[in-house]
This record gives C-alpha cells, sequence and structure tokens, in this order.
C-alpha cells in the first residue's frame, strides 16, 4: 500500500465516522421530537376536554 | 438559559465547527510543510492527536459531570455525563484507528505495547464498559452506576498509564521511533487542528445533550398522560 | 466495625456450608493452568516465562466467578435487600463484603500455589513471603473494585459477562503489580528487588479502598 493509502484511510475513516454519528443523531432527534409532538397534542386534547 | 440563547448556540456550535474544520484542512493540507522522513503520512497525525485532544476532554466532562450528579442529582448533569461518554468513545475510536494507519508506514507495525497506546486502548475499553452500564441499566439506577463508574474509570486511567510504563520500564523498549520533531511551520496547523477537533466535540456534544432531554421529557409527559387517564 | 464482620461472618458460615463452590472453582481453575501449559509449544522456554501471568490471569478468573457467586446468593430471595435494610452504614456493607471475599481469596490461592508449582515446575516453597505479600496486596485492590461493580452489576441481566469487563480494565494495574512481584520472587529475588512494586500495589490498594468506601454507598442507594 502506498504511503498516500494510509493518509486517504485515516482521513476518510475520520469522516466516515463523524458523518454517519452526525446522520444517526438527526434522525434519532426528529423520531423523539415527533413523539414529543403528538404526546404534547393528546395531553392538551386532554385538557380541554376536562374543562 | 432563555429559549433565544439556545436557539444561538444550536446553530453557533455546529458552525463554529465547520469553519473551524475547514480551516484546519486548509492549513493541514496547504500550510503545514511536508515532513522529510515521513512524507505525507505525518500529517495523519494533525487529526490523530485532535481525536486524542477531544476524547480527553470529552472523558474529563464525564468526570465532573458524574461529580455533580452525584452531588446535585439533577438529571441534567446525568444528560451531560452521557453525551460526553458517547462523543467520547466515538473519538478514542478515532484515536485507534488513525494511529495504527499512522503507525504501519512508519513504524513497519501497525501496533506496538507502548504505554501511551495501551492506555489508550484501556481506555477505550473502560468506557465502552460505561456505555454498557447505560444501555443495561436504564432510570436513576443506571444514572447512579454510570457516575460512580464514571469516577472510578477516569481516576484508574493515570494508575494504567503508570503502571505500564514502570512495567515496561524493567524491559527494553523496542521499537522507540515517532519522536515527533515538530517544524516550527507544523505547529499553528497542529493548533488549527486542536481547536477545530474541540469543537467538533462541543458541538457533537450538545446535538447529544438535546436528544437526551428530549428523552427525558418524553418520560415526563408519559408519567403525566398516565397520571390524568385513570 | 461490628457490622462489617458480621456480614463476613455470614458469608463465610455460607461458603462452608456450600464448600462445592471453592472446590468446583479449584478444579476450573486446575483446568485452565492444565490447557494453558499444553498450549505451549513442548520444551519452550515461553511456558515458565509466562506462568506468573498465567497464574494471575487464573486469579482473575476464579475471582470473577466468586464474586458473582457470592452476589448471586444476594440475589435469591431479595437478601441484597435486606442486607441494606439493615441499620448500618453502607460502607459496613462493603467492608464486610471486601473481607469475605479477599478470605474467599486467599484460601483459594493456598490451595492452587502447590499446584501450580508441580505442574510449572518449582518448589511451592520457592519465593516463600514475598510470594504471599503479592498475593495479599493484589487481592485487596481486586476485591475493593471488584465488590464495588458487582454490586452495580447485581441489577444487570447479563452480568455474568458484563461484571469481567468492566471489572478487568480497572484491575489492570493489580494484575501487572502481581504478576511483577511473582515473576521477581520466583527468580529467587529478594525483597529489596520489589519492595518498589510492593509499594506501589499497596497505594493502589488505598486508592481503590478510599474510592470504594466513597463510591459504594451511591451504587446500593434506592
Amino acid at each position: 500500500m502506498s504511503k498516500l493509502a494510509y493518509l486517504f484511510a485515516a482521513y476518510s475513516a475520520i469522516w466516515a465516522a463523524v458523518l454517519i454519528y452526525l446522520v444517526r443523531l438527526g434522525m434519532r432527534r426528529r423520531a423523539l421530537e415527533a413523539r414529543v409532538d403528538s404526546l404534547e397534542r393528546a395531553a392538551g386534547s386532554r385538557q380541554e376536554g376536562g374543562m | 438559559m432563555g429559549i433565544a440563547m439556545k436557539k444561538t448556540l444550536d446553530i453557533f456550535f455546529p458552525a463554529a465547527a465547520l469553519a473551524a474544520v475547514i480551516s484546519a484542512l486548509a492549513a493541514v493540507f496547504l500550510y503545514a510543510p511536508v515532513e522529510r522522513t515521513m512524507g505525507l503520512v505525518q500529517k495523519i497525525f494533525y487529526f490523530h492527536l485532535g481525536s486524542a485532544a477531544a476524547a480527553f476532554l470529552a472523558f474529563t466532562v464525564v468526570l465532573v459531570s458524574s461529580v455533580f450528579y452525584l452531588v446535585s442529582r439533577s438529571p441534567r448533569w446525568d444528560t451531560v455525563a452521557l453525551a460526553a461518554a458517547e462523543t467520547g468513545v466515538l473519538f478514542c475510536t478515532l484515536v485507534l484507528i488513525t494511529g495504527p494507519l499512522w503507525a504501519r508506514p512508519v513504524w513497519g507495525k501497525w501496533w506496538v505495547w507502548d504505554p501511551r497506546l495501551t492506555t489508550t486502548l484501556i481506555l477505550w475499553f473502560l468506557y465502552v464498559g460505561y456505555m454498557v452500564i447505560r444501555e443495561a441499566l436504564p432510570g436513576p439506577r443506571g444514572a447512579l452506576a454510570a457516575g460512580v463508574f464514571g469516577i472510578l474509570a477516569y481516576v484508574d486511567v493515570p494508575i494504567v498509564y503508570f503502571s505500564i510504563r514502570w512495567w515496561r520500564g524493567i524491559h527494553p523498549v523496542v521499537i522507540r521511533g515517532g519522536n515527533v520533531g515538530l517544524d516550527a511551520g507544523m505547529i499553528p496547523p497542529l493548533i488549527i487542528s486542536l481547536a477545530a477537533f474541540v469543537l467538533l466535540l462541543a458541538a457533537l456534544t450538545r446535538e447529544r445533550y438535546n436528544i437526551g432531554n428530549l428523552e427525558l421529557r418524553i418520560q415526563q409527559l408519559e408519567v403525566s398522560s398516565k397520571e390524568d387517564t385513570p | 466495625m461490628r457490622a462489617a464482620l458480621a456480614i463476613t461472618r455470614k458469608d463465610l458460615l455460607l461458603e462452608m456450608r456450600g464448600r462445592e463452590v471453592v472446590v468446583i472453582l479449584f478444579v476450573f481453575a486446575f483446568l485452565v493452568l492444565t490447557l494453558f501449559s499444553l498450549s505451549a509449544s513442548p520444551g519452550s522456554e515461553a511456558l515458565s516465562e509466562m506462568a506468573p501471568g498465567i497464574l494471575w490471569i487464573t486469579f482473575l478468573f476464579a475471582g470473577v466467578l466468586g464474586l458473582g457467586r457470592n452476589f448471586d446468593r444476594e440475589r435469591e430471595n431479595d437478601c441484597f435487600q435486606g442486607l441494606l435494610l439493615a441499620p448500618c452504614d453502607p460502607t459496613q456493607i462493603y467492608w464486610g463484603k471486601c473481607l469475605s471475599t479477599l478470605i474467599f481469596m486467599l484460601v483459594f490461592q493456598a490451595l492452587l500455589w502447590p499446584l501450580f508449582s508441580i505442574l510449572y515446575g518449582f518448589s511451592p516453597l520457592r519465593g516463600g513471603h514475598i510470594v504471599w505479600t503479592a498475593f495479599l496486596l493484589g487481592d485487596i485492590g481486586f476485591v475493593a473494585l471488584g465488590v464495588l461493580l458487582s454490586a452495580i452489576a447485581i441489577h444487570i441481566r447479563s452480568r455474568e459477562i458484563v461484571l469481567p469487563l468492566l471489572l478487568f480494565p480497572l484491575c489492570l494495574p493489580v494484575l501487572l503489580g502481581g504478576v511483577q512481584c511473582t515473576a521477581s520472587a520466583m527468580a529467587g529475588g529478594g525483597f529489596r528487588e520489589v519492595a518498589g512494586w510492593l509499594g506501589r500495589l499497596a497505594a493502589f490498594d488505598v486508592i481503590f479502598i478510599s474510592l470504594g468506601s466513597i463510591l459504594f454507598p451511591f451504587v446500593v442507594e434506592e
């Protein structure tokens, strides 16, 4: 393997790992935000029904 | 902290991290001189060291927030500890990947049992163990256990380092390479890379922290919705 | 301190009644030593060089199994909850557990050492008190960490796997110190040669016992 290949491998490993982590965080965040929204809406409608 | 302030920080950290990473790349590839014996491979060193600095900083954050959590019992501190542990493991993994990729062409070996390398590997094992506790024990019990382990692991790391050094001191060290004689031109790119990785760590940890807070919020909402419905 | 001793006494009584655990562990350790010596190529010098390391790794395996057994007994019928309800400082429970596990380890080592010396070809009297000082100091550090982590692992479903995963990296310094002292003693070295490592082991013990005493109450909190 040429020396350049090691350099390339090291830098792509870093960016691949960071990007994959970012994408996973984003997906998780979106799913959680949707869940919070639905729970809050449910709580809101319960309050209205109670009044 | 006001909502406006929070929103600003949510934008500031990723933007600063992105800008810093781009300038670090530019400094490493356009400004830094090519090392005479190691050649271009030496450029791995900047980001390798950056990841190492980020990992150690993250684990220090885990220690501090674990102590604060055990004392104050505020779930916020626990969320910070969890976020920093996860990003710390990420950067520690990157250190362990880029290290051998640098060592192989320079030393001719992927791995050497030198104190620094061995300690980094043990560090990785310790914080993977921390994440295992977090996965296996949800709720306040897991938070307490993880807080205890976060303190224990951090205190253990210097002990591990020195015991390996004393241990190796008995035998002659076989490979003594990688004396990184830093050229003056290499110092600015190194500093920029370190700053870039610290900012990257801050941005990722903050994002992970926000997710942890969302999870806390969901728990609260679920508890209150159970209380409402008879 | 009396509560701690009462817990130690209770554990040792249970251990005496169910002697089979020590016996099974002893046979298991015998098997590990046998497998290690068979895995080296015949007549090679490597085995005698590796012997102290093999011995200490066997101690770690046996120790983690013994700890798992000790805390499994507490899990049955929620004994541990009862223990925690007792009107005493949780630190006392920690010390009691540490002491009983320490005695367990020393008894186990007293059984294993003669067998080890026969299998690996040297006199069991070799090294004498240095070896036993190293065992004692190494065990204290191992037990201090082991009891603390067992109290964490007790609530984890796959604790048999998680406990060694958490414990082994943490007690690496103890392992290195123990191996170093044992190797030096087996090579006929005197106290002066191992004094440095014995001192370090004692320092590790102080650090780990203090950390354990401070942190244990948090682990068992409800």
